[in-house]
């Protein structure tokens, strides 16, 4: 079984960091796990990417056209990857910056103040680690413990200091999902039938 | 060591390290910087890696010649448009008979083309992009752990082949992080046995034809082709120990999917329903495998990141027309292969069915 996620915003909004974060958490667990960026241009504005996928044999393609998850950050990633998110997946959306919805009842789509939980951690550019928290609060795909555990390895060794703010964010973005109601249809379909369709 | 998350690029530094390269120049160009950067890290720390930022890929390419002349095993990495300001520096060292590593993380070209998506139209510069007649040899891996591998033996088959050895990559696989361990990829270092400058010879390194004193043999078709053929029937032979491929998915199917690099792995969803071949030794073109295994099957759709460069060798070798699906302009990916198998007819109905 393979779960791919996106992650998806502008360049700067650490959204790389998040896949690497993810990446660690699910490796440390033992999964297979791949990580690719996408950037080019985008780097200077525009949208940028990168899709994790875990899973418990070698994955094959890393290129991913639907994925299971997805995490947007800002307004063009949001048109451009609500669409096409599994039916049944999790849609985390950075209510701080997108007013628009995706429109779809076939996803749990989950609002999050990224913005204002990252403050109320104490540094408001953590809106990617938030958001992090609420997308593992709505799919199981790595046990919360394992994320911290992978925060301390990276942000441990590069800035020690920052260390209690990342986790504290991340804590704050799993309870705030963890409390969120979920879109109605998306009820229906619980997260362990996506990618039924395959 | 344990398992860890490995991008492909910096799998390449450090297979080029455990293969024993001691010299590395080159300029940044996506998508291959982050071979010259973790180069620069890794120098930094370890001084037995000489580290140059050359003003330009020409000068990369010549400066690593230079440095496997003096001894040193040598590599540059660079993509397209760069690979293509190499080519007459890879012609000389084709001439001399350098072992040294070109790494060529490719994108979509021409020119400075679409930086930086992916591509794989580099197939055909690999094979004749200098002049003359010359014998290369290339590889491309299709995971991190294979940047890693196949980058020590296309150092392992310069030094054997004496002869600058191509590794090729593109955007996606250079820029894939995967979990390795890279303790569990063993493969043999071969050791340099050219004997390096001031070894109390003098030595002539001329692009031009000479003979083995020296002296120009510019009007000598015998001498000429004496050489060409000495080194050419020395590479073959050395490339013959280097037929890496992958024969494998549905073998029973009647339909022969080839795809190589990244393209292979993008193919994946397409195992139940197709036979596979994934050449990885790209050059020498694995004739005797083509052949052999060619003949099962009814069709064969050659899946690549090019208009057919790799297509139209496959023609040539099996004397019959293939099936193209060129995923072109960086649509790299398994809807533009689903499309393109549609396209000609070849799409299996549960394929079709799964695509939202």
């Amino acid at each position: 079984m393979e779960r791919s996620i996106i992650f998806a915003g502008f360049g700067g909004q650490g959204i790389l960091f998040a896949g690497h974060v993810l990446a660690q958490g699910a490796m440390d667990e033992g999964a297979e796990v791949l990580w690719i960026p996408s950037y080019g241009p985008e780097m200077r504005g525009g949208t940028a990417s990168c899709t994790v996928i875990i899973g418990d044999e070698p994955i094959g393609s890393p290129i991913v056209d639907h994925p299971d998850a997805a995490v947007v950050f800002n307004p063009p990633s949001l048109a451009k990857f609500g669409p096409i998110v599994m039916p049944g997946g999790v849609l985390v959306v950075n209510d701080s910056l997108i007013e628009a919805v995706s429109g779809r009842d076939d996803v749990d789509e989950v609002r999050v103040r990224c913005t204002q939980l990252a403050q109320e951690a104490g540094d408001d550019r953590l809106i990617n680690v938030v958001a992090l928290g609420a997308l593992v609060a709505r799919a199981p795909l790595v046990r919360p413990e394992s994320i911290r555990a992978a925060l301390r390895e990276i942000v441990g060794r590069k800035r020690p200091e920052a260390l209690e703010i990342d986790l504290r964010a991340f804590d704050l973005g799993l309870a705030s999902a963890s409390q969120a109601p979920s879109a109605p249809a998306a009820q229906a379909a619980t997260w362990s039938d996506v990618g039924a369709a395959r | 060591m344990a398992k860890r998350l490995l991008q492909g690029n910096e799998a390449v530094l450090l297979g080029a390290v455990k293969a024993g390269a001691t010299y590395f120049a080159g300029y940044p160009i996506s998508p291959s910087s982050e071979v010259l950067m973790a180069a620069s890290v890794y120098a930094a720390s370890h001084p037995e890696l000489r580290f140059l930022q050359a003003e330009d890929e020409i000068a990369s390419a010549n400066a690593i010649i230079g440095a496997s002349l003096a001894g040193a095993k040598s590599f540059t990495a660079t993509s397209g448009p760069g690979f293509s300001l190499m080519q007459e520096a890879i012609g000389y060292a084709h001439k001399l008979g350098v072992p040294t590593v070109f790494v060529d993380v490719q994108r979509v070209g021409p020119a400075t083309g679409m930086p930086t998506m992916p591509g794989q139209g580099d197939i055909l510069q690999t094979r004749y992009g200098s002049s003359g007649d010359y014998t290369s040899i290339v590889f491309y891996p299709s995971t991190v752990a294979e940047c890693y591998e196949y980058t020590i033996r296309a150092f392992n088959c310069a030094e054997e082949s004496r002869s600058p050895v191509v590794l090729l990559s593109d955007a996606f696989l250079g820029h894939l992080n995967e979990v390795v361990d890279l303790d569990a990829i063993r493969v043999p270092v071969v050791e340099r046995t050219l004997e390096p400058l001031a070894s109390g010879h003098t030595r002539l390194f001329s692009g031009v034809a000479t003979y083995p004193d020296g002296e120009p043999a510019t009007a000598d078709a015998d001498e000429f082709i004496r050489q060409y053929e000495e080194a050419k029937a020395r590479r073959l032979e050395v490339s013959e120990r280097y037929a890496f491929h992958e024969y494998g998915w549905n073998k029973d199917a009647d339909t022969l999917v080839i795809a190589f690099g990244i393209t292979r792995r993008i193919a994946q969803p397409l195992a139940p329903h197709f036979a596979l071949f994934r050449p990885i030794r790209i050059w020498p073109v694995l004739q005797d495998e083509l052949r052999e295994i060619a003949p099962r099957y009814r069709r064969i759709v050659v899946i690549e990141g090019s208009d057919g460069q790799y297509a139209s060798v496959v023609e040539r070798v099996l004397y019959r027309d293939v099936y193209r699906v060129p995923l072109l302009g960086g649509r790299m990916s398994l809807e533009a292969v689903r499309e393109g198998l549609d396209r000609i007819g070849l799409l299996p109905a549960e394929l079709a069915e799964a695509a939202v």
